[in-house]
């Protein structure tokens, strides 16, 4: 039996053909599938690079139904060490727009390793200023608003 | 661009609760307008007083404060890892009363007791005000038997109990765990002091259990399981008395590794099991004879343990539809059988050979006689073989190629076999 076949467009018109199960694990697409079977989805706010990447995610966790149960093509320490380089060779940028397409289109493992992935950025960080700076985060606060907040919260330095 | 800052709310309480603890959330407080109330609204809280240059006051404090200005309507999870700075101090019974009024579904409390010198009791409180409480790890402390104070878990589905102590004995184990009526998951890794003979499991709807219990029988030290809905058992290293009561239809996974000869009794309560490992001495007179694993589709020998070969030949025997064959070493190495013993057990080919195994996977493979004379036993009769996978131990890479040599060479039944060497 052939896999079936369905068409995602970028906001830049490129079309990429996806297997349906792989696209399946966005909730969003899942729904589509059915409302409107055998018609062209188009993702007006993803670039043909980010809606890429998001493909090659799934293709990577999409599990497949042998007949003898759900087995996923690679074992479970095996994906999430894929994960794991999957998001180490995104640049900052392009990792934000992942995570608002994991989000956007609902892939709650993909949104889970984005976000993990800015959460061990900010706590690589050794204080505030170089969370503030990586992220390029604006202090709208004075050195006396701060000292004022910390002591609020019994912030222990 | 501040990209992190535009981010939806939702999305950056998400990214918070993945922080490492709650200090480094508070943290953010100050990055910017933005983010200053942000933390109060995350529903994680993990407190870790191990940071080095926190004093055990300034901890309570912070802890105290961070509580009393958090915000989030329900806390899906609070966690407290708590040092010789502060596992002594009465705070953990107040603190643990948020678990009531913000309807916390995880509670974690991890002593480290290498480094406190007053054990930490479990607050009472905690019995009682745990409605919503979904799952609870205790690590290091100590259970106190109140019978004037009411128990109740109404919730609890996943239950850890890592070196507790017992002051009442085996009855407070009992009333623990009767007043968990729904729980699914208990997790037991005992003490050797933790003044319980008998440790009874007796949980109607418990679906998966893990022991752990480094203690012998001279004691008259028993594990009694009584838990009919049981999917997954694992008895881990335990030298006690292990006993089944009751039948367990719809078991799936079971994992043992005991010494006592008695409790092999249990591999004939759990017979319908589909996937099985064994680290046990074998004795002819406790395998249960007789009992078939007529699910079994993935058993996992290791061979550290003696007469480990008679073991396996018993399992093939009486499992007929098995698919994956798995020999490993838990402790890094094999033991000695005594010869001859080889002849007499591979008379008779068992039926899973001829019928339904497909995959056998060799770990630490060292060359020995009668490595190599199960090996080719298999491959000789394996009629459905599809892979062998033989990898050998790194301390004998010199003789790597003879051995593969060897195997490469000896016939196969199995056309389709196809031999890996790792």
């Amino acid at each position: 039996m052939s896999k079936k076949m369905i068409v995602l467009k970028s906001s830049e018109g490129v079309s990429f053909v996806v297997e349906e199960a792989v696209a399946r694990q966005s909730k969003i697409i899942s729904f589509l599938v059915e409302e409107f079977p055998d018609r062209e989805l188009p993702l007006t706010n993803m670039t043909s690079e980010i809606l890429r990447k998001t493909i090659e995610y799934c293709k990577k966790h999409v599990v497949e139904d042998d007949g003898g149960g759900d087995s996923s093509s690679s074992s479970s320490g095996d994906l999430k060490e894929w994960d794991v380089k999957f998001v180490a060779e995104i640049d900052q940028p392009r990792l934000m727009d992942l995570l608002m397409a994991a989000n956007y289109l609902d892939i709650p493992s993909l949104l889970d390793v984005t976000c993990q992935k800015v959460a061990d950025t900010i706590a690589a960080c050794n204080d505030e200023k170089e969370i503030r700076a990586t992220f390029n985060i604006e202090n709208d606060f004075t050195e006396e608003e701060v000292e004022a907040i910390r002591m609020e919260n019994q912030y222990p330095i | 661009m501040d990209r992190i800052s535009h981010l939806p709310e939702h999305l950056l309480l998400k990214i918070l609760s993945f922080l490492p603890t709650t200090k480094d959330v508070v943290a953010t407080m100050v990055l910017s307008k933005r983010w200053q109330f942000l933390w109060m609204l995350v529903p994680r809280l993990v407190y870790d007083d191990s940071h080095r240059n926190i004093t055990k006051e300034s901890f309570s404090r912070f802890v105290d404060r961070s509580l009393l200005l958090h915000e989030a309507p329900v806390l899906d999870s609070l966690q407290f890892r708590l040092g010789w700075k502060s596992s002594d101090v009465d705070n953990i019974g107040v603190w643990a009363r948020t678990v009531a009024r913000r309807h916390v579904r995880e509670l974690v409390i991890e002593i480290d007791r290498s480094s406190c010198t007053a054990p930490s009791i479990i607050p009472k409180s905690l019995y009682t005000v745990s409605g919503m409480l979904v799952t609870l790890r205790l690590n290091n402390m100590v259970l106190v038997n109140d019978v004037s104070s009411p128990v109740s878990f109404p919730s609890l589905k996943k239950l850890s109990l890592d070196n507790i102590m017992y002051p009442g004995g085996d009855e407070s184990v009992n009333r623990l765990l009767s007043n968990c009526p729904v729980l699914e998951d208990l997790h037991v890794d005992r003490s050797i002091d933790d003044n319980v003979t008998v440790f009874t499991v007796r949980v109607p709807s418990l679906k998966i259990l893990y022991t752990l219990d480094i203690k012998d029988s001279y004691g008259g030290e028993m594990l009694v399981i009584d838990a009919p809905s049981l999917e997954t058992l694992t008895i881990d290293d335990s030298s006690g008395v292990c006993v089944v009561k009751s039948e367990m239809p719809n078991i799936v996974t079971a994992e043992f590794d005991f010494y006592d000869s008695h409790s092999w009794k249990i591999l004939s309560s759990i017979t319908p099991v589909k996937d099985l490992c064994l680290c046990l001495s074998f004795s002819k007179r406790a395998y249960p004879s007789g009992c078939v694993f007529h699910r079994l589709v993935n058993f996992k020998l290791c061979r550290c343990k003696a007469l480990w070969l008679n073991l396996l030949m018993c399992v093939l025997r009486d499992s007929t539809k098995l698919r994956s064959l798995q020999l490993y070493q838990k402790n890094g190495y094999q033991a000695d059988q005594p010869n001859p013993i080889w002849s007499e057990l591979s008379c008779l080919v068992p039926e899973c050979l001829l019928t339904s195994l497909e995959t056998l996977e060799w770990t630490n493979y060292e060359g020995t006689k009668e490595e190599k004379e199960v090996v080719e036993f298999i491959l000789r009769n394996g009629r459905c073989l599809k892979k062998v996978t033989i990898s050998s131990k790194p301390t004998v890479s010199g003789k790597k190629l003879e051995m593969i040599k060897e195997l490469a060479l000896s016939f196969r039944r199995s056309p389709i076999c196809q031999l890996v060497f790792d």
